[in-house]
This record gives structure tokens, sequence and C-alpha cells, in this order.
């Protein structure tokens, strides 16, 4: 190198960057596509009698405290997606929609709660989740019934910052439009396609 | 540990298809670059980099990058070389998927030094089953001996999972790239055009490495076109403070 006070700068710098790294434990989450062979049973019965006619790829998620398969399919023009329980076990349905089609009484109860929460926001993403007795939902997607007798939540995704920080926040409210949680989205590193 | 408790599952065969395949795209681009070598304006060489990228609060980051050039084969085979690239840039999000960043590049080539003012807006997209990032950025570069080199760029690049709908620890990737490099050096206007396929591995959550092959071409409007193909090494380690 033809300076070595600019290197020595620069190596230094590195140093810095390097010894004020962090040593944070984040949450162990995983989720990866999966053979339809690997999914239980009960599940493929499930899926199979929803009578999509569309093709399934299957997933399965894995974290500290819970494993869960989800089928994931775009039905009539929307993404669906249905999880279990890592026995096989119904757990919901989540159908993705846009912010409009929430229903005008709810949508106001909805966004009266954001905007007092968190001020700024933008939405990314809606879905609206069916749960409750499996037959019953089977039962409401064949005959597309009333949904009275399963319950219907509303998942909304949003950009927002918290303390300073963008962020993305997932909620989720009631069919009236109550706050039930938010949790934090895990933003992945996208320094590799930036820089 | 957890390619382990996978290796044991089926989950492994769709990563090994989706893989194989990835490699065979790969490994046929390569040898099909290599044909036009034969041509002295061809030049094969190793494109090694370390990106270290850490995170600071109210959405500020510092970018760390260096990169160096070596030659394998210009007219014949021989190891060369080049140069070595020592950036720094300071980034800052406006938005969830915009970041504004403004750097400074120091070239050491041999005994000369040139010196580059970096800005640039990247966006990224984050579709369900891969991430596309645009990059514009505009940058000038110094030298004593030279006369300055204005440049405006455009990147598309796209990172798409090979198992699964995002990129989890343990996983591989592949990532794609195409720029646009329009230069003006001494009212001489020039046009490089760069492709890139990598095949990426996250070692964690914030570490990733990828190696794969770049290819640039240009002097191609008013001149003998030059084409450089670059065996990329890139370690990207990211830093949440």
């Amino acid at each position: 190198m033809s300076d070595p006070v600019t290197m020595r700068g620069f190596l230094a710098i590195l140093l810095i960057f390097l010894t004020t790294q962090g040593f944070a434990q984040y949450k162990y989450e995983k989720e990866f596509r999966i053979h339809e062979n690997e999914v239980p049973e009960n599940a493929i019965l499930f899926v199979g009698s929803m009578d999509f006619g569309t093709k399934i790829k299957w997933y399965k998620e894995t974290g500290i405290e819970k494993i869960s398969y989800e089928a994931k399919t775009n039905y009539n023009g929307r993404r669906h997606s249905i999880e279990f329980s890592e026995d096989g076990s119904f757990e919901d349905i989540e159908i993705e929609i846009r912010p409009d089609e929430i229903p005008s009484e709810t949508f106001t109860r909805i966004t009266e709660y954001l905007a007092s929460a968190h001020g700024r926001y933008s939405i990314d993403k809606a879905q609206i989740q069916y749960s409750g007795d499996p037959a019953l939902v089977k039962e409401f997607f064949r005959n597309r019934g009333t949904a009275h007798a399963i319950e219907s939540r509303f998942e909304i995704v949003i950009s927002t910052r918290v303390e300073g920080n963008y962020t993305m926040l997932e909620l989720l409210f009631s069919e009236n439009g109550d706050h039930v949680r938010s949790s934090k989205v895990i933003i992945r590193s996208t320094d590799n396609i930036e820089y | 540990m957890f390619a382990v408790q996978r290796s044991s599952s089926g989950a492994q065969t769709i990563l090994n298809t989706d893989v194989k395949r990835t490699l065979l795209f790969f490994l046929l681009f390569i040898p099909a670059s290599l044909v036009s070598l034969a041509q002295s304006s061809c030049q094969l060489g190793l494109l090694p980099a370390l990106n270290v990228n850490s995170k600071f609060s109210n959405d500020w980051s510092m970018n760390f990058k260096a990169e160096s050039r070596q030659a394998l084969i210009r007219d014949d085979f021989r190891y060369d070389y080049l140069l070595t690239d020592l950036s720094l840039a300071a980034a800052k999000k406006t938005g969830i998927n915009t970041t504004v960043a403004a750097g400074y590049l120091v070239r050491v080539e041999g005994e000369e030094m040139s010196h580059r003012a970096i800005q640039q807006v990247s966006r990224v997209k984050r579709y369900s089953n891969f991430r596309l990032a645009h990059r514009l950025s505009a940058d000038q570069t110094f030298s004593k001996d030279d006369y300055t080199e204005f440049r405006f760029r455009y990147r598309l690049s796209a990172e798409i999972p090979l198992a699964g709908q995002s990129l989890d620890p343990g996983e591989f990737f592949l990532k794609l790239n195409n720029e646009y490099l329009n230069s003006i050096l001494h009212k001489v206007y020039d046009l490089e055009i760069r492709g890139g396929t990598f095949i990426g591995y996250a070692l964690s959550s914030d570490i990733k490495l990828e190696l794969g092959m770049d290819y640039r071409a240009d002097s191609f409007i008013d001149g003998n076109p030059r084409h450089r193909y670059w065996i990329g090494l890139n370690f990207y380690q990211s830093i949440r403070n």
C-alpha cells in the first residue's frame, strides 16, 4: 500500500466496527419448504377437503417453543395460508385482503387504534383470519355460508417508527376491530443487495 | 445444529434439488462465459470483498467495504495483483424500505491512489418469495494525474431463498444483479453493463457468504469492447449495536 497512514486509518475503523459488535441473542426461528409426505396426514386431509384445485406448497416453521405446518396456495387470486400444529391439528386459515375490504366500522376502529398507538404508519398487508371448529371452518368455505359460527379476526402489518427506528409490526384485531396483540416483525438484513 | 436436524428430513431433498439446479446453471454459466476469453480484450480475475455494516440508533448505519482485484488471465494465464478499494459510507433509513447513503472510497493501485465520493439511494421491495433492491448511485473519482470521472449508475439485485420463502440461518440463496454505469471522463461518455450470479449461504442472521461470477462489459459504444469476468467471494457481516 502506498499510503500506510490511510491504510492504518481504515484498519482502525474496521477494528472499531468489529469490537463494538453486540452479542444480543435472537429468537431461533426457521421456515422452510417441505414435501407433502412430511406433513401430518390429518393436515393433508383437511387441505384436500377444501377443494382448492390449486397447487399447494407446504412449509414447516420451527421456533423455540413451537413447531407448525403451513399450507400456502393462491386461490381465486388471493393468497391463502392454512396453519396446523405439530400434530396436524387445524389452527387457522388466513386470506390476504385489501384494507378497504375490511368492514368500514371495523376498519375505523382499527385505524383509530393505529393512529393513537403509533401516530404515523402505513399499512403493508392485511389478512382475514378464520379459526374455530375445523368442521365449521371447512363448511364455511365449501358452502360460502355465514361466518357467525366461526371466529374471524384481522391481521394487519404496518410500517411505523418505534423509538426512532423504522419497524414493521404485526397486529391482530378482533372481528369488531378491538386490538388483541402486537408483535414486531423481524426484518432480515439486506446489506448484500444494497451495497 | 439445525443442518443436522434437517439432513434427516425430506426438507434436505428439496434444498438439494434447488441447490443442484442453481449450481448447474451457475456452472454452465462460467464455462460459457470463458469461451470468449481468447480475445485480447477479455480478462478473468478474482474479486474478494469484505463488507461490514454496523447499525446504530435512529436508523443510522455505517458500511465499511474492502475489495481487492487480482487478475488471473489477461493475455495469458498470469496472476497479477491489481488494486484494493477501501470505502466507508454513512447511511440513514428514510423509510422502512429506503436508505440514503454517502461515502468515500480510496483506491490503492500500485503507487497510485485515487479518491471517490459516493452518493446513493436504495429501495428494497420484499415479495413473498424473494427480495428486490433498486440502487441509484452517483460517484466522482479524483486522482492526481487524471481528469475527474463522473459516474451515474443503477443496479437491480434480487435475493432468492432456496429453501422456503424467507432466508433463515443455515440456508442457501441465489443472488442475481444487473447494473448500468454511465460515465463521463473528460467529456467522453461510456457505458458499462454488469451482470452477476452468486450462490450464497446465510451462516447466521447477520453473516452471509457469497461465491459467484461478475461479468462486466464496457467500451463497446466507441471502441473495442472490453469483457471482464470476476470470480467474486463476498463476506457480509451485519452488526446491531
